[in-house]
């Protein structure tokens, strides 16, 4: 039976990822997320062979005719009858299907302390739970239905009304600010993430709560307000899930309370939302102060990093280009664009842009921001003593081998095939090589890995530091909007070797002197063949540039609400 | 009513209506007053709308002025009707619709950027093919594949054709129209390939016509192997250094176009973005409907298929032609030709 099991799991595994491939040059990545998150975990799953099979037929149905479902369907009942069907209980799918129909009377404000503690059991005893002894529950039919309809809100968080949510936000605050992302910023450790977690903290210190808002799981930018879900994160807790019309509701409720003052509203990322809802929700509002954050190139492409069909730089050419017609996002960035432009004139944004690259770059697809986008680097470096001793006595030594390192996830628009070049051949006998990476990857140099969990700018400063680090290849083919690795590795005292792709990683060289920008990779090879004039280079560059030691936050958003002075 | 300049047309059958609906959305992308014409050999699908379509003008094989066409057309293959009407059909346009200049591409081709200077050459050369091979292979294994395959299959690949209505232009449409109502088969041993091996006298027969070498054009995998294809940073896909005119995804539907590239610029990423681009694009056209679509002259109108052997005998033994004009029909009291080769072949 298990073997039979195992066998069914490996074939429908299979299957969905065959029906995924095709399904993905449709829709592109972010489309097929949900997917692959089912994908990942079906594998691990522990229900019985039939239901796996009912389970298999409705995705295959949904995921074949992605365009006729949508309309009916969105993508996050997938992920909900995921994690319906992984409840090996029927019952437990239905009681949290209940919860939809919680109604508010019933549930006095002193209850909803109740849903936020994550305490399924206590939690549940609060709602109407009349469902529960349906007849519908046990069999395929009523589980088809629950699909079909998928309204039933399965979270491991509880589906909340505007007026639950408002209470809960005034049992903990009196002023709040609302961040608008693509994702729950307290689980992922990437850029915007780290500064979103760093705004958190500098609202914090203001006694400001912040309410951060991301989609359960993505839709297009224009898709229909009905059946959207939102997640709702308040200050360090996710505390519940929202349903798009009822976060709207939320705006309508915020600009009329007295107790509760919103003193701005930060939009980070619409990546994976409706731009409708964004804009149904801010036309709520009243004046707030609206900062639009452009912290990549998603409002003219929706391949955020500008690579033509994920693999190659496309210079963000014209929509009407040949490289746009043959990109898997060419469509999306076409339809996307009538979208941003209106949503953009709609309002009177205050723009903030990481680096000058971006600002030319959104610049060129809308010259009427032109003047509208302040500079805001997410981080500041500190000037200190370099905190690396005897580097230059180490240079000096005629015995000491250069240690480069690659900074950063092994991804082909990172670098990584340059650093393979490079590493996997005879030139690197000269040098200690060194991988530094989140990553889990298997490579013949040295591997140093970084633990997301304690992953903060200065720990890996540090480790950089102490495995005294000298240069730092930074070969990005995209351009970088800001890049925390290069405030990293400058800190640190690295040296930086880079190309003019690079963005803000080439810029900052350039305008600091604390690196090379190559023209091609053939010259970065040509000089790392000469490791005694790079070890002069180096001893120039510590003997007459400016050590840094330290990183720290770079909160302009908190800064502009407070009128505050940014500190330079 | 004034009609179109320029006219262009592509020959199919309805397995490749889905690449015909590319070829034309991408002509009219850049040349959106040139008139569209096909000429569909197969019965066309129900609810299909010429309205709906990004073709102008559809034309079917009875209409090409061919004596006993029904006879013509049951002597041929798919592939072999596919090209020959090409010839009666270059003529009936020229005729009917009197335009300055007409362009030919086969179904399977994409436009990527405009076609100008094509049309210009026309004015000092009325008519224009593009070679298969522009510079000799060095390899074996590639003067295998590419150099002997064009001796066997021609020189010039008739994917693509030009005339200009004048002079030597008319005259080959003459002259090829003639040779492919007789002699369009795939008949390698007696030095038949279709509509494409008469073609290698083009040069010498029409002092006037122009062998089109830029690599721009007809760019396919049997000279992908001398043209690099790159995209610029304003987004052109550009083969040589200059704007690819059209691309030929020959081998589709086989996967021999595939295997080909592997073969032969397997390091070049954007060509393979392009047919990847290309299968999305076709799934959008209904290509999984009608791929592998049955042929309507596939089969005798009591519902058996023609095989080869049948079309074969009807076309050496020509007092066949006489006694069953329409060989297609079986509702006759003897049965038509189909129950006489039953008959016949058994004995």
């Amino acid at each position: 039976m298990n073997l039979e099991k195992d066998e069914l799991i490996k074939s429908l595994s299979s299957e969905l990822q065959t029906v995924k491939n095709s399904f993905s040059y449709r829709l592109g990545f972010f489309l097929t997320a949900p997917i692959r998150i089912i994908i990942d975990s079906i594998k691990s799953l522990n229900m019985p062979s039939n239901k796996l099979w009912l389970y298999k037929q409705l995705l295959i149905v949904f995921i074949k005719n992605p365009w006729k479902t949508l309309r009916k369907i969105n993508l996050h009942n997938i992920v909900k009858l995921n994690r319906a069907l992984k409840v090996e209980n029927p019952i437990q799918i239905f009681n949290n299907s209940a919860r939809f129909i919680i109604s508010p009377e019933k549930n006095a404000n002193n209850q909803l302390t109740d849903f936020v503690t994550n305490d399924e059991n206590k939690s549940e005893k609060t709602y109407n739970n009349d469902k529960i002894n349906s007849p519908l529950k046990h069999d395929e039919s009523a589980l088809k239905e629950y699909f079909v309809n998928g309204f039933a809100a399965v979270s491991n968080k509880p589906l909340l009304l505007a007026t639950q949510i408002l209470s809960i936000i005034e049992s903990r605050c009196e002023k709040i600010v609302i961040a608008f992302s693509h994702d729950n910023y307290l689980e992922t450790t990437a850029g915007v993430q780290i500064y979103m977690n760093n705004e958190r903290d500098a609202f914090s210190l203001r006694s400001v709560s912040y309410l951060q808002i991301h989609p359960q799981t993505p839709v297009a930018l224009f898709a229909l307000i009905d059946d959207i879900v939102l997640n709702v994160c308040l200050d360090k807790e996710l505390i519940c899930t929202v349903t798009a019309k009822e976060f709207i509701r939320l705006g309508g409720m915020l600009a009329q309370r007295n107790s509760l003052e919103c003193i701005g509203v930060i939009i980070h990322h619409l990546l994976n939302w409706s731009i409708q809802v964004v804009d149904q929700f801010l036309e709520k509002l009243n004046n707030e102060k609206i900062f639009f954050w452009l912290h990549d190139y998603y409002i003219c492409c929706p391949q955020v990093t500008l690579l033509r069909n994920d693999y190659e730089f496309c210079h963000k050419p014209d929509l009407e280009s040949n490289s746009c017609m043959i990109c898997l996002y060419g469509d999306i960035r076409r339809s996307n664009a009538k979208h941003f432009r209106l949503f953009l004139n709609n309002y009177r944004f205050t723009f903030l842009t990481p680096s000058k690259v971006v600002r030319s770059i959104i610049v060129s697809d809308y010259p009427e921001l032109k003047d509208k986008i302040i500079i805001s680097p997410l981080l500041n470096l500190i000037k200190q003593k370099n905190r690396r001793d005897n580097v230059l006595k180490d240079l000096h030594d005629p015995l000491y081998k250069l240690k480069i390192a690659y900074l950063g996830v092994p991804k082909r628009y990172k670098g990584w095939e340059t650093w393979r070049l490079f590493v996997d051949s005879s030139v690197s006998d000269s040098y200690k090589c060194v991988y530094l990476s989140t990553e889990e990857e298997s490579v013949p140099e040295e591997h140093i890995y970084i633990n997301t969990l304690y992953k903060s700018q200065n720990s890996v400063i540090s480790l950089l530091i102490m495995h005294k680090i000298d240069i730092v290849i930074l070969w990005s083919i995209v351009p970088e909007t800001f890049s925390f690795t290069l405030y990293e590795a400058i800190a640190a005292g690295c040296f930086i070797l880079t190309n003019p792709l690079s963005g803000n990683i080439a810029a900052y060289v350039r305008e600091n002197s604390c690196g090379i920008v190559f023209e091609s990779e053939n010259d970065l090879i040509s000089l790392l063949k000469e490791p005694s004039h790079l070890k002069n280079i180096l001893i120039n560059f510590h003997q007459n540039n400016i050590s840094y030691s330290d990183l720290k936050p770079n909160i302009h958003t908190a800064a502009l609400l407070f009128n505050e002075q940014m500190t330079p | 009513m004034i009609l179109p300049k320029i006219r262009c047309f592509t020959s199919l059958t309805l397995s490749y209506l889905p690449k015909a609906r590319m070829l034309a959305e991408s002509i009219k992308r850049y040349h959106p007053d040139w008139c569209i014409d096909i000429i569909f050999s197969d019965k066309l699908p129900s609810k299909f709308s010429l309205e709906d379509e990004p073709f102008d003008n559809i034309i079917f094989p009875k209409q090409l002025g061919i004596d006993n066409w029904e006879s013509w057309v049951f002597m041929h293959t798919i592939v072999e009707l596919c090209t020959a009407v090409k010839g009666p059909g270059v003529k009936y346009i020229l005729e009917k619709y009197n335009p300055e200049k007409i362009i030919y591409l086969d179904p399977d081709i994409v436009v990527f950027n405009p076609l100008n200077r094509l049309i210009e050459l026309l004015d000092i050369h009325p008519i224009i093919l593009t070679p298969h091979l522009t510079e000799p292979n060095i390899t074996i294994q590639s003067i295998i594949d590419h150099e002997l395959s064009t001796m066997q299959h021609g020189i010039f690949n008739l994917g693509f054709f030009a005339i200009k209505n004048e002079g030597q232009g008319i005259d080959f449409a003459n002259w090829w129209a003639h040779r492919l109502y007789h002699f369009c088969y795939d008949d390698k041993p007696s030095g038949l390939f279709t509509d494409q091996k008469w073609c290698d006298h083009v040069p010498v027969f029409f002092d006037k016509s122009f062998i089109l070498r830029d690599a721009c054009y007809n760019v396919a995998t049997w000279n992908i192997n001398h043209r690099k294809v790159t995209i610029s940073m304003d987004g052109t896909i550009l083969v040589n250094g200059d704007p690819m005119k059209f691309y030929h995804f020959t081998g589709y539907d086989s996967g021999a176009g595939q295997v080909s590239l592997s073969s032969y610029a397997s390091s070049n990423n954007i060509l393979f973005e392009m047919w990847d681009w290309y299968a999305r694009k076709l799934n959008n056209k209904e290509q999984e409907k009608y791929q592998g679509a049955s042929w309507h002259y596939d089969y005798f109108n009591n519902g058996e298929k023609i095989t080869k052997e049948m079309r074969v005998l009807y076309k050496y033994r020509k007092e066949l032609h006489e006694y069953f004009p329409n060989p297609f029909d079986t509702s006759g009291t003897d049965g038509g030709y189909y129950e006489w080769y039953i008959r016949n072949s058994q004995v």
